[in-house]
């Protein structure tokens, strides 16, 4: 067997004959290693060695030799000398590969290089990428949203019902706390809970879409064209955490080198539609749009990209100006078909996060928000004696509400749950549940709890019923009556009413327009704290100040834009 | 001479955007094991950064900081996507590596 040796190249071979001479000059040294070995070693820097070799007598000139020769190695090759050493070990390697083995097979295309050829094609990769968005939005509205009326039955139902029966056995019916109790935290809260069923279905979606490898194709495919606006392919990750939850996407920037980079995509991420926002735009979708609410709730995520990449592609023309390309590699797993097991571990601990989020901060928001509408501002009445319309939260909200007559929905209702909105996104819907269920109360008649669960039993029937027709409906085949489509519940018709009014006969238009300033104004207090945390108090002002004005110019442009267009 | 590490470089350089291991494996002609070798070498060495330093931007996402009463914790954080470990070329780094020799016997 013939021995060999590496070529390290001129350079490198130089510096090594170098320190071998110098090591053959220290005999205590050249004694125990052999002298190419350990020039080779030093050059290498191997970790350890040097020390190891410091404790020998006349290891001086060795040591101050290889320090020497490793700065002017650096200086003529411009890279350091360890890596052009890993460089010749690997061609080596690669040529002894390409000398024992048969290249001339051509390696069979595996089922993933198939699908990646056509998932990460460069002109169908962002049309595949939508697609699959756009079904995962028709499950989360048309399938899981058949079971909205049936939990918000349960909730209004036998639960209120319930509440209200314990009130009266403890003899706290008719008080304050039952109202606190039934009309804030079962109607605030229950409304947040009344789309568990979508986010369930959202996060089922998108854990079968992590599990199977395709959410590292979309990475792949979307880098392409955030770097096409200016921005680095690496700030799609945490714009992708974004649809989840924007807080943990604001840390996630600390994953890009730059601070320019780091600052923008940070800017950025609340214009990604957080789960949060999701029920917003169900409930106004589904009133307004039954027909198209997976349209709709699709094209608010569009809107919410689109607005990001125009964003980002002004602020790198101005504020922060484009970083040199970063290229990169991308590991992609392979393709595999997601176990339950793993689906419903994603899928729990997502849909529990937004549990603890309504048991905790939605919980006391509500309370809030219904003390607010209990202590009467002028008008008659005492406290939770009021009339809504004359309470703090209705005199707060109304003082702001002129501000967002030109985009139609300059109602106190709307504007108070839009400002509960800063708590948390969520908020908003409880909010609304409050306001417009306080409104109406006094025209329902409760049904008794014994009817109430019977109802609850065959809604859950029709619910699941209405889910299995609405699957067809993904690829286009209405199975559905067209008032299976419309959203039926009490808060809907109220909600329905209360934006004819506020915008003068165009209730669809200003439901677009609320939608449109759900995605775009200030994200919630969790997401400015952390927002401030990263980037500065004055980045935060910033995203704050701009995202609202922006939110409130695009809902403006697009009510008072419909209506010139008789929409 | 160019060594394959200096191929896999120049490639990279030559790329403006994201490149698939795989693609990048089968433009070199080696391996994918081989190229993940290569990469933890150059990884290593500073020429390229393991962005998917995602361990750490999971730590710092889960770290309750921020989530508060939400937080359940960095085993379960709920809303890190998946993402692909990704290399980034070290810009400062981005020079041409030396023309190396090949392996020659003794």
């Amino acid at each position: 067997m013939s021995a060999f040796r590496i070529d390290y190249g001129t350079e490198v071979e130089a510096a090594i004959a170098r320190l071998e001479s110098v090591i053959q000059g220290s005999p205590e040294i050249a004694e125990h290693f052999d002298a190419r070995w350990l020039a080779v070693s030093l050059i290498d820097e191997d970790p350890g060695l040097a020390e190891q070799i410091g404790q020998l007598s006349g290891s001086g000139p060795v040591l101050r030799a290889r320090d020497e020769l490793l700065t002017g190695l650096r200086s003529t090759m411009g890279t350091s000398a360890d890596t052009a050493i890993a460089g010749a070990r690997y061609q080596m390697a690669n040529d002894i590969v390409v000398a024992v083995t048969d290249t001339t097979q051509v390696r069979e295309r595996t089922r993933t290089d198939r699908i990646d050829a056509v998932v990460t094609n460069r002109f169908l990769g962002i049309p595949i990428f939508f697609a699959a968005m756009w079904v995962v939005f028709k499950i989360t509205t048309d399938v899981a949203g058949a079971f909205l009326n049936w939990v918000d039955g349960a909730v209004s139902g036998p639960i209120s019902h319930l509440a209200r029966s314990l009130m009266d056995a403890v003899g706290l019916g008719s008080t304050w706390i039952e109202s606190l109790v039934v009309d804030g935290i079962i109607a605030g809260v229950g409304a947040v809970l009344v789309f568990v069923p979508v986010l369930l279905s959202l996060y089922i979606a998108l854990a079968f879409l992590e599990d199977s490898g395709y959410m590292a194709r979309a990475a792949f495919v979307m880098d392409r064209s955030m770097r096409a606006v200016g921005l680095q392919g690496k700030s799609f990750l945490p714009m992708m955490v974004g649809f989840g939850c924007s807080v943990p996407a604001v840390y996630a920037t600390r994953t890009l080198e730059n601070e320019r980079d780091r600052v923008l995509t940070t800017l950025l991420v609340p214009f990604m539609s957080c789960a949060a926002r999701l029920p917003v735009y169900v409930i106004m979708a589904s009133v307004f749009f039954p027909r198209y609410a997976g349209l709709a709730v699709f094209g608010m995520y569009l809107l919410g990209i689109a607005v990001a990449m125009v964003i980002g592609f002004v602020l790198r023309r101005s504020l922060l100006p484009e970083t040199n390309p970063m290229p990169g590699i991308m590991e992609m797993p392979p393709y595999r078909l997601p176990t339950f097991r793993s689906i419903w571990f994603h899928t729990w601990t997502r849909t529990r996060a937004f549990l603890r989020g309504a048991g905790s901060i939605i919980f006391a928001t509500m309370i809030v928000v219904w003390l607010l509408m209990a202590i009467p501002v002028g008008g008659s009445g005492g406290f939770a004696d009021t009339d809504v319309d004359d309470s703090a939260f209705a005199a707060t909200a109304g003082f702001v509400a002129p501000v967002l007559e030109p985009a139609g929905f300059g109602s106190w209702e709307a504007t108070g749950a839009l400002l509960s909105g800063f708590v948390a996104k969520e908020v908003v819907i409880g909010t609304m549940a409050q306001v417009y269920g306080v409104e109406e109360v006094d025209e329902v008649e409760d049904p008794s709890t014994l009817t109430s669960v019977g109802l609850v039993f065959t809604g859950l029937g029709t619910a699941a019923v209405d889910a299995v027709k609405a699957v067809p409906g993904i690829v286009g085949i209405d199975l559905t009556d067209a008032e299976d489509n419309e959203a039926s519940s009490s808060l809907s018709a109220s909600i329905r009413t209360g934006f004819e009014e506020s915008s003068g006969g165009h209730g669809a238009l200003a439901a677009v327009a609320f939608m449109v300033f759900i995605l775009l104004y200030t994200p919630c207090m969790a997401t400015v704290a952390a927002i401030r945390h990263e980037i500065g108090t004055r980045w935060m002002w910033f995203s704050v100040v701009v995202q609202t004005a922006l939110a409130w110019v695009m809902a403006v442009a697009v009510f008072q834009g419909g209506k010139l267009f008789g929409l | 001479m160019t060594t394959v590490l200096d191929q896999l470089v120049n490639e990279l350089r030559a790329e403006r955007g994201p490149v698939r291991s795989s693609d990048l494996a089968h433009r070199i002609g080696v391996s994918e094991p081989a190229l993940d070798g290569m990469i933890s070498v150059l990884t290593a060495k500073g020429v390229l950064s393991a962005s998917s330093d995602v361990t750490e931007g999971e730590a710092i996402a889960c770290s309750g900081v921020a989530c508060g009463a939400t937080c359940v914790g960095l085993d379960a954080c709920p809303f890190i996507a998946n993402v692909p470990d990704t290399y980034t070329l070290v810009v400062d780094q981005a020079v041409p590596l030396p023309g190396l020799g090949r392996a020659v016997e003794q």
